[in-house]
């Protein structure tokens, strides 16, 4: 998606006297003119909170491929070495046998040397056409440029502008990292800012660049400083004209749509585990101190009831015991990768009180929530560094947002109210049935109007870009419409069995195409997928797990989680889904 | 078959299934108005005509004369008009009638049975069906081929007392059309009204129109025209540009009555709109630029794709699109994928065939030849026929390649002139990926160029006498514009014939220069053949003759010029030379640039900077960005300012100075060239000529032009740039600038002493010289000022600048750093900064008064929570630990807390470091 920014001036930090103000330009081409303007209590809290928000912009975990260009340079210079040896030693080995020749052979040497003399000519004019060949150091060249762009300007490099909110009760910042495998939100409360004009609320990309980061890095407690969001720039000279910054980015879909998939997965529940920071700097400390090489490269955390949590880092096998005991009822283990992406926390550690770790199952992201005070900072990282929030999983379908629901009224009342909950919504909304509205969060999700504030669960309005999202961008995906379409047989076929390790699991068949599939998943006490199955071709090719469910897993996940609530069930025994109607009626 | 009478011809039927006779005419229903009847009749066979009577095969059939009507269907108007006359399908097999679009679009599947085996069975819609179809109950028969007329069939129906469902037959045509029986329209009309085959009835209306009929003829036949009917009246006297029924189509147009169904009727006003607008000009031409505004819209240009689960955009679309044979490979997507972008010709998906319609048809009315090119050009195209066939459009593609096949056959005869425009936008649209070259069996491209030009480059002769002989202008024209080989070849043929009958010599040499760069070599040496013996018997040089021959990109032309320059003596003025910035083959003349800038005399290289200076508009204009090897050439040239004279000198840096002020916008390198000649110039010198020369800008200006003008000002006034002009030179300006920077701060030493903050933007800047200024003024301050200087540079989070006050820090006060520098140094967010203050932080408690235990906790925590890093420093932290509490034990709470919670890790170092430091607090401590 093709987006254009404006800005009235590059974001900049001013210092006069003890009074900094750090002034970020809000993109003029939005609707809602954000401003805000509020010194803070804890400049160095914040300071720090910011850089590593940034430090999250610019992470990028990709596996990077090697360029060997150099090896290949070599490689050509060591042929024509050796070419060169050839063409030196080879008149020597002819003139020994030219002794024995005849003269034909004579004749036929003047001639190879008249071809030797046309193939060197050939070889100047290739080299000479090649001095010419507009691509030939067209990689180094690149290379050039993009050492340069982030040795000059690193907003320039990182185009994936982070974006601000600011709502009744808080300045929210919201980033995603280079790779799209880590989603940082920064949320400010208002008790932090004496507020120094009333703000204008809304959402805008902000230009943080790597000069600001080094502004910001001169925050101390014994200056003012002011967080200041104005529309009319930030100029230093009042004789220049003030040129717009104008700032044409080409989104990538996945950073849209990503922004989505978070939302919906902080919607699904999960596990929640409190740390403290020593127990993060512990996992930190052995992430810095060990590099693993070779797969696998999860960690493994080993929860039991009523024990301290320990967590195995593979291939080391070494087991971390933390500080912090697991409340659950059930004996579980999950398996974390991407585990060096938590490295971007180490920051947090001194500043925060506790991190509130949410797991949410096997091939699903996770989410932490340092708890700073006024301040809290969410993260959320995907399954795999090497999958962004899109590949594969379709949480907003796991978490019910399908479909289009009552998406005009939702929009409507939230940007009026600007944050909601679930609760709250229905209730401003008596005559929707929940199934629309949850729906109609979903779309307003999708088309980046709005997201879900998973420290206080509430949906908060936010427009993330300033151009309307085109419509492929959020209309109902094929599998959205095959999930709604299977839905509707999901019941025929269904079945529960509480099992002995009170686990639900739910079996269901579809038929389609005059074939029958088979679908089974269990869902344990905290209502997490802990095992899935199906017969169909689609989840067969895949990874097999939750990260690349099929539409017959999500149809049969979306109606059993209904059904979790289910209570005094026999174990073992299999109820057929008349036996779980009268049970709820 | 040989042996037929004249009789029996007219009865020979050579297809397979015998004909279905349909005989129409005209009624009134119950509601009064006026409808069609329509009898179906199949013709039987009377004999069956083979070779030899042996034969096994039948060749053809003998028709029966006598046709029997045995069902009819009645089709309704509204409003008092007739419906149009539709296009229907005896479907005899289920006995049905249906639309003949239904049947086209009929399911069909194949079905088995014991008895009959596998049989086809065809389902067609049910929207397509015709219910008002009805046997006839009594006989009705007539002779196929005997000549009858309306009132014949009539009183056989009277006669024969054979009446139909809701209809009542008008009994002559008279009646219903308003005309006298013996009208010389009549005739005319009544074909109009009732034959089956569109185009033949189109070819009555234009019959009819021809007869120049009164507007009152016109408004009886429009009392009860269909829609189809009237559109088609509107259309051509759209295209006759005939205002008649102007007042008779405003009308129409505000009536609310319709004359059909919603959409049929919406069919109509588009036409009436389009009458109507050709006669006032205002919305004639807004009609007109919104048909070029959306015109490339029509074009089938895919935008993204998804193939097995990948989803392909932008250049690796493309790539992929230019593959041989893409869109054959990709039928199957074309209508079930949103393969384009929303616009008014389609959803994504579909095409909207309305407006596609409307849009060619517009074209044709009003005259837009070029649009008319255009669109052929976007039929012609593999990605639409691909389209059109792949998303089972194929009709609608026949009927647009019909109607603009139709129209551009009509411009051929009719006028060449709009034939030409149409043409040459269709050939210079063309691309080598429009597969020209490619015929397959079963997707035939490229109709139109297939059509119009191909045998011209296969047949000479064709070539010869074809009409772009008489628009050779033309052909030039799409020679340099076009894209794809076989218009090159085309154009080539046709040129190519010219120039043998000597039709090309009358061209100018510039004219032939020009034309010598078409891109298709053929076609370029064609003309550098006519051109070179023209120039070899030129005496007297041209230098834009030259730099035209220069700016070729035939070798065999930049040969020719240097013959040219020495043949004719020829000599480049300075002007000359600056004309040679423009050149695009200016790297190729590079060394002559060169050498004559150095041959230049004084006053020479003063021209032509002057000259350069001159031409800026045009630079801007064509927007001139020379490489950066000619810029390089241009500002080193810029040294032989050193061997001017110092009037020479003053004047010409009053020029570009005055140029700079004067703020009229220049060309990048022009600017560049300013600036180093400005600030090239001695100081003193420059200083000197600044005295007289206002530097007042008036409004607010760019910040390139702001901090040049600025500096100027600084060395005019002596004075020290303000702190936001030294940020923006340094982060933005040119070395050139920067160099005058360092100058002007060398010369003003002992002003910076006052000014800290410029003091840290110089300590912090890239520039060396600029960084030892900073450093020799700090160190040759007073104690009082260079400590409060020193915290600010220590301060920084630029590393050179810390580092340096770190360092200083040691130089200074060694051991016995104050408790300021170290309580300033604890927010510090660098881990060296940390960890040098982590061996001095014993000192911080030496004056209690002064620390901040906040602070304190803030760093300490900073420290120690940073995972494997500065563990040293670490060491040295939890040895102050207990020192702190001595004086703060309101805090020995809160350091327990972190304490243990370090303690209780599984890093053994840290856990052991901050245990055994617990311990000493609870022992000594307490002690204490």
């Amino acid at each position: 998606m093709k987006v254009g920014y404006k800005y009235a001036s590059p974001s900049r930090c001013t210092q006069v006297n003890n009074q900094t103000t750090l002034g970020l330009s809000p993109d003029l081409s939005r609707d809602e003119k954000v401003s805000f303007c509020g010194k803070l209590k804890h400049p160095l809290l914040f300071r720090d909170a910011m850089l590593m928000l940034r430090e999250i912009v610019v992470s990028d975990t990709r596996k990077k491929s090697k360029e060997r260009t150099d090896y290949f340079t070599w490689l050509d210079e060591e042929i024509e070495r050796r070419v060169k040896t050839h063409k030196e030693y080879m008149p020597k080995v002819r003139e020994a046998l030219k002794k024995n020749m005849d003269s034909c052979d004579l004749e036929l040497l003047h001639k190879k040397e008249e071809i030797q003399q046309l193939l060197t000519i050939q070889k100047n004019l290739k080299q000479q056409i090649d001095q010419y060949d507009a691509w030939k150091d067209y990689y180094k060249i690149e290379r050039d440029f993009w050492k340069f762009i982030r040795d000059r300007d690193y907003s320039l490099w990182f185009v994936l502008d982070p974006v601000i909110t600011v709502h009744n009760d808080q300045v929210s910042f919201e980033a995603f990292s280079i790779d799209e495998s880590i989603y940082g939100c920064l949320s400010v409360s208002m008790n932090e800012f004496h507020l120094l004009q009333e703000p204008k609320l809304g959402t805008t990309n902000i230009d943080f660049s790597a000069k600001l980061e080094k502004e910001m890095q001169r925050f101390r407690s014994y200056t003012d400083v002011t967080l200041s969001v104005n529309p009319e720039g930030f100029t230093i000279d009042n004789e220049i004209v003030p040129e717009y910054l104008e700032k044409k980015i080409d989104l990538p879909e996945t950073w849209i749509k990503g922004f989505n998939q978070v939302s919906s997965a902080a919607a699904l529940s999960g596990i929640e585990l409190e740390l403290s920071p020593s127990d993060m700097y512990d996992i930190c400390a052995f992430l810095r101190k060990h590099k693993e090489k070779k797969s696998p490269r999860y960690m493994k955390w080993i929860l039991e009831p009523g024990q301290r949590v320990r967590i195995v880092f593979e291939p080391f096998g070494t087991i971390l015991t933390l500080n912090t005991i697991y409340q659950g009822s059930q004996r579980r283990e999950e398996k974390i990768w991407g585990r060096r992406r938590w490295l971007v926390m180490e920051k947090l550690i001194p500043l925060s009180k506790a991190f509130y770790i949410r797991l949410l199952g096997f091939g699903m992201p996770q989410f932490i929530r340092a708890d700073m005070g006024t301040m809290q900072m969410t993260v959320g990282f995907s399954s795999w560094s090497s999958n962004d929030w899109v590949k594969g999983t379709a949480f907003n379908i796991m978490a019910g947002f399908t479909g289009n629901g009552c998406y005009k009224s939702i929009y409507k009342l939230l940007k009026e109210k600007r944050c909601l909950s679930m609760e709250e919504i229905s209730h401003c909304l008596p005559d929707e049935k929940k199934d629309r509205i949850k729906a109609g969060v979903g779309m307003l999700f999708r088309r980046g109007e709005g997201y879900f504030d998973l420290i206080n669960n509430k949906v908060r309005f936010r427009h993330l870009c300033n151009t309307p999202i085109p419509e492929e961008l959020y209309e109902v995906s094929e599998m959205e419409a095959d999930v709604q379409k299977i839905s509707k047989h999901t019941f025929n076929n269904m079945k529960v069995r509480y099992s002995h390790q009170q686990e639900f699991i739910f079996t269901t068949t579809y038929k389609e195409y005059q074939q029958l599939f088979s679908t089974e998943i269990v869902i344990d006490q905290d209502g997490q997928i802990t095992k899935l199955d199906c017969n169909c071709s689609t989840f067969r090719r895949g990874e097999r797990n939750l990260s690349e469910p099929c539409a017959h897993i999500l149809a049969l996940y979306i109606a059993s989680y209904k059904l979790l609530k289910l209570k005094n069930l026999e174990y073992e025994k299999e109820y057929k889904i008349n036996d779980i109607m009268e049970m709820l009626l | 078959m040989k042996n037929l009478t004249s009789e029996e011809q007219k009865r020979l039927w050579k297809l397979d299934e015998p004909p279905t006779r349909k005989l129409l005419l005209w009624g009134l229903d119950s509601q009064k108005n006026p409808c069609l009847l329509i009898l179906y009749g199949k013709q039987k066979v009377e004999r069956e005509l083979k070779s030899s009577p042996r034969s096994y095969y039948t060749e053809a059939y003998l028709l029966d004369p006598v046709v029997t009507y045995t069902r009819y269907a009645v089709f309704h108007g509204i409003n008092g008009h007739l419906p149009s006359i539709p296009n229907t399908y005896y479907y005899d097999e289920k006995d049905l009638l249906c639309y003949m679009k239904g049947y086209k679009t009929a399911g069909i599947y194949w079905d088995y049975n014991r008895t009959t085996g596998w049989k086809q069975r065809v389902e067609i819609d049910l929207s397509y069906i015709i219910n008002e179809f009805y046997d006839i109950k009594q006989t009705v028969a007539f002779d196929y081929y005997e000549e009858k007329n309306y009132t014949n069939y009539i009183a056989y129906f009277k006669e024969n007392q054979i009446c139909f469902q809701d209809i009542t037959l008008i009994e002559h045509p008279s009646d219903l059309f308003g005309f006298e029986a013996d009208s010389p329209y009549m005739e005319t009309i009544i074909h109009m009204f009732s034959k089956e085959r569109l185009y033949t009835r189109i070819k009555y209306l234009k019959q009819f129109i021809k007869m120049q009929p009164s507007v009152e003829d016109y408004n009886r036949i429009l009392k009860v025209a269909s829609v189809e009917l009237a559109c088609g009246i509107f259309q051509e006297l759209t295209a006759e540009k005939n205002p008649i029924l102007l007042e008779t189509a405003k009308q129409i147009d505000k009536s609310d009555v319709l004359w059909a169904n919603a959409g049929y009727h919406s069919g109509l006003k588009r036409f009436i709109n389009q009458y109507i607008c050709l006669f006032d000009e205002k919305l004639l031409q807004k009609q007109k630029e919104l048909l070029y505004q959306t015109l490339p819209e029509m074009d089938f240009h895919i935008k993204q794709l998804t193939l097995n689960n990948t989803r392909l955009k932008g250049k690796k679309l493309e790539e992929y699109l230019n593959k041989p044979n893409a869109y054959q490979n990709i039928m199957h997507v074309f209508g079930s994928q949103n393969l384009y972008q929303k616009n008014t010709y389609t959803d994504g998906r579909n095409i909207n065939n309305i407006a596609f319609k409307h849009t060619i048809q517009t074209a044709k009315a009003y005259g837009m030849a070029d649009a008319i090119g255009k669109i052929a050009y976007y039929l012609d195209a593999p990605r639409t026929v691909c389209y059109f066939k792949g998303s089972g459009e194929v009709s609608a593609y026949h009927y647009y390649l019909r109607y603009l096949r139709r129209t551009l056959d009509e411009y051929q005869a009719k006028d060449e002139s709009k034939f030409i425009t149409a043409a040459r936008e269709m050939l210079i649209s063309y691309t080598d990926y429009d597969n020209l070259d490619t015929y397959y069996n079963d997707l035939s491209f490229n109709f139109f160029f297939n059509r119009y030009f191909r045998e011209i480059t296969t047949n000479e002769d064709t070539a010869e006498h074809s009409i772009w002989q008489n628009h050779l202008a033309d052909v030039i024209f799409i020679a340099q514009n076009a894209k794809a080989l076989p218009v090159h070849k085309f154009c080539y043929a046709i040129l190519k014939k010219a120039d043998a009958h000597h039709k090309l010599e009358s061209y100018t040499i510039k004219d032939l220069i020009l034309f010598s760069k078409i891109p298709y070599e053929k076609t370029a040496q064609l003309f550098e053949a006519i051109l070179l013996p023209k120039l070899n018997a030129l005496q007297e040089f041209d230098a834009d003759i030259m730099i035209s021959l220069m700016n070729t990109s035939s070798e065999k032309l930049w040969d020719a010029a240097k013959n040219y320059f020495r043949q004719t003596n020829g000599r480049f003025q300075p002007e000359h030379m600056a004309e040679f910035l423009f050149l695009d083959t200016i790297e190729t003349w590079y060394s002559i640039l060169e050498d004559n800038i150095h041959r230049f005399t004084a006053e020479e290289y003063l021209r032509f900077l002057k000259s350069i200076a001159e031409k800026r508009k045009r630079f801007l204009e064509q927007q001139t960005e020379l490489s950066e090897q000619i810029t390089d050439l241009l500002l080193h040239s810029i040294d032989k300012l050193d061997t001017v004279s110092a009037e020479q000198q003053h004047d010409l840096l009053c020029y570009f100075i005055s140029l700079l002020v004067s703020l009229k916008k220049l060309p990048g390198f022009l600017f560049d060239i300013t600036e180093t000649i400005i600030f090239q110039t001695p100081y003193d010198l420059l200083k000197d000529t600044l005295k007289d020369i206002n530097l007042q800008h008036g409004n607010k200006i760019p910040e390139r032009e702001y901090n040049t003008i600025s500096l100027l000002k600084s060395c005019k006034e002596d004075a020290l740039p303000k702190d936001s002009l030294i940020l923006s030179i340094l982060e933005t300006g040119s070395k050139r600038l920067v160099k005058t920077l360092t100058e002007i701060t060398a010369r003003q030493q002992t002003r910076l002493a006052e000014r800290a903050t410029t003091l840290l933007l110089l300590f912090e800047c890239n520039v060396y010289p600029l960084n030892q200024i900073a450093q020799s003024v700090l160190e040759g301050l007073e104690i009082e000022k260079r400590e409060k200087l020193h915290m600010i540079l220590l301060d920084s989070p630029i590393e050179k600048a810390y580092r340096y006050g770190l360092k200083k820090l040691d130089d200074w006060y060694g051991s016995k750093i104050p408790t300021s520098f170290i309580l300033r140094m604890m927010e510090h967010p660098c881990v060296e900064v940390k960890a040098f203050l982590s061996q001095k932080i014993k000192y911080a408690f030496s004056n209690p008064k002064e620390t901040n235990p906040d602070l304190y906790l803030y760093y300490v925590k900073t420290l120690l929570y940073l995972p494997n890093k500065v563990s040293k420093s670490k060491d040295s932290i939890y040895h102050s630990i207990p020192l702190f509490l001595n004086y703060y034990p309101e805090k020995r709470q809160e350091i327990e807390h972190i304490l243990l919670d370090i303690g209780s890790t599984n890093r053994k170092i840290d856990s052991e470091r901050a245990l055994v430091t617990f311990a000493q607090i609870q022992k000594e401590v307490n002690i204490l």
